[in-house]
């Protein structure tokens, strides 16, 4: 008796993040340690930090 | 964080964030210091006359470099247009309801001053002062 193996990707077990999704779940992270999320405009520091790095680890 | 102020009156109006300062052409962050009322926006409009319009991943669109307007031998007409240019990039920041800026160039030393007249939505105005040349951008005066 011989089994079947369908070809497994690593594409197809890895779900893209893309930078928006990183930099929401960054802030999150950063309200619930009691940042001021929601008063960070542009050129805040903080928002410009957050999203560098957004950009930084999220791979295209 | 021991230096957080208090969330209390107009201090707090526009959030907390780092506070940044001027160094000559670089943005520093002020270790240790917080940033609260006017003082957040003064400094963010800063930031945004140092920042080059793209180089701000968070804000693609926003940004003006000043230092780009100093050059040797600058006209006037190229002078009375830079004030028009940095209005129209100070109220992109939705904080703010008006403005009013006048440049002037000193041709002998090539430095560009600013003088900026910001009326916020929420709070009272307050003037900037700048001093800027081709690679540098100093805050002469910061005044409520």
């Amino acid at each position: 008796m011989s089994t079947q193996l369908s070809a497994v990707t690593l594409a197809s077990l890895i779900t893209p993040v893309t930078v928006s999704a990183e930099l929401a779940a960054e802030l999150t992270i950063a309200a619930s340690v009691g940042m001021p999320t929601t008063a960070w405009q542009t050129f805040t520091p903080e928002l410009s930090i957050l999203t560098i790095n957004a950009n930084v680890v999220v791979v295209p | 964080m021991s230096n957080t102020p208090s969330t209390t009156s107009s201090a707090n109006i526009y959030g907390v964030c780092m506070a940044t300062t001027v160094n000559g052409g670089s943005i520093d962050i002020a270790p240790g210091v917080l940033a609260t009322g006017n003082d957040v926006l003064a400094q963010s409009l800063v930031r945004r006359q140092m920042t080059p319009q793209g180089s701000d991943p968070s804000a693609p669109n926003d940004g003006i470099d000043v230092r780009q307007f100093v050059s040797a031998g600058l006209t006037q007409a190229q002078i009375n247009k830079i004030p028009g240019q940095i209005q129209a990039q100070l109220l992109r920041d939705q904080r703010v309801s008006a403005v009013s800026v006048t440049a002037a160039f000193n041709q002998a030393t090539n430095v560009l001053t600013l003088t900026e007249l910001i009326q916020p939505v929420l709070t009272g105005p307050f003037s900037l002062t700048l001093a800027v040349t081709q690679v540098t951008v100093t805050l002469l005066q910061s005044q409520q």
